[in-house]
């Protein structure tokens, strides 16, 4: 626990050396930043979207905003919760026109079904309800579920990062669990109501 | 469903991993859509810290109340006397015809060449007439 907080520590302090090298023009540093997040921020995105495309391309718009904005980072966060809030807000404002929907589940299917074709039918069958449910949730309530359950922050660092108070962020969290239980517990099959109904069957 | 179960059937959700090469070559695609070098000032340090101004505020605030403190207190003292001073007046017996100011004109008027002065006091209100030099 002890080394992990420290581990955490240095981590931030490197962060923090880096963003200064960045504040005075260092491309560079910048470069070594999205090495060491790009992996959380595209967990992030991924679990935000179900697509893999989107993911991409919401972790890449990320990045680029983070650099734009550097200036406003005024250090009193630490940079990886900075940038969860970026990502976040990228994913909120991500265009959801129906045909971008139906891509990212046609999308979050096939990903789903290629990953997932060795795990045992049991697993398989379980996470594809877990993302089709997910899915299902608002943005914002969804927001709750990936930086609490998923990132495992503290209800106040998620409401940090959502801009929001820490009660709208447990009301969220409580909503989104009752949803999720709800819709787990009657065993749904994902959905894809925007594909013709023989498409949906081919999918599935 | 319990949230232990609930979390681990979310859990379950696999993020699809991905190349090696993918995560060399995506830090230098986005360093390619990067803009010039941003130069940013670095933030001045403040002068003085919340707690100083908190308490700059509030050593304002004990201040003024101090020195404004004399003028209130003034003031109350005046509306004091004032209060006390019109009670005692309407604790004098008047006489009846000169609660009436028109009618003490009137008797005044008599007296044209003469100085009239009226004295209220514990024993009610005297007309003082004197002759005018």
């Amino acid at each position: 626990m002890g080394s992990k907080l420290v581990k955490a520590r240095c981590m931030a302090d490197a962060d923090d050396d880096l963003v200064l090298q960045c504040r005075n023009g260092s491309v560079e540093a910048f470069e070594m930043l999205v090495r060491k997040h790009q992996q959380m921020i595209h967990v992030l995105t991924f679990r935000m979207t179900g697509s893999i495309a989107d993911a991409e391309d919401l972790a890449q718009e990320t990045f680029i905003r983070a650099y734009n904005q550097i200036g406003s980072f005024n250090g009193r966060a630490r940079f990886a919760t900075w940038l969860y809030s970026i990502a976040v807000h990228a994913c909120l404002n991500w265009r959801r026109d129906e045909a971008r929907r139906c891509r990212a589940q046609a999308d979050c299917a096939d990903e789903m079904f290629a990953e997932q074709r060795e795990n045992s039918p049991v697993d398989n069958e379980m996470a594809q309800q877990a993302q089709a449910a997910l899915l299902k949730l608002p943005g914002a309530q969804r927001a709750a579920i990936v930086l609490t359950v998923y990132e495992g922050l503290s209800h106040a660092e998620a409401a940090k990062v959502l801009r929001c108070s820490e009660t709208t962020v447990s009301w969220r969290v409580f909503a989104a669990k009752r949803k999720l239980k709800n819709l787990l517990s009657r065993r749904v099959r994902p959905e894809l109501p925007c594909l013709p109904r023989d498409e949906q069957v081919k999918m599935l | 469903m319990n949230d232990f179960e609930l979390e681990s059937k979310l859990k379950a959700i696999k993020v699809p991993a991905r190349e090696e090469e993918y995560w060399g070559d995506f830090p230098r695609r986005v360093r390619s859509q990067l803009g010039p070098p941003v130069f940013v000032e670095p933030p001045r340090a403040r002068l003085m810290p919340q707690w100083a101004w908190n308490s700059g505020l509030a050593l304002t605030c004990v201040c003024l109340s101090l020195l404004l403190w004399p003028v209130f207190h003034a003031a109350l003292l005046d509306e004091q006397t004032l209060q006390r001073d019109a009670a005692r007046l309407s604790a004098i017996d008047w006489p009846k015809d000169y609660q009436d100011e028109q009618a003490w004109q009137r008797d005044a008027a008599k007296l044209p060449k003469q100085l009239h002065l009226l004295l209220a006091d514990e024993h009610g209100m005297q007309d003082l007439v004197a002759e005018r030099d």
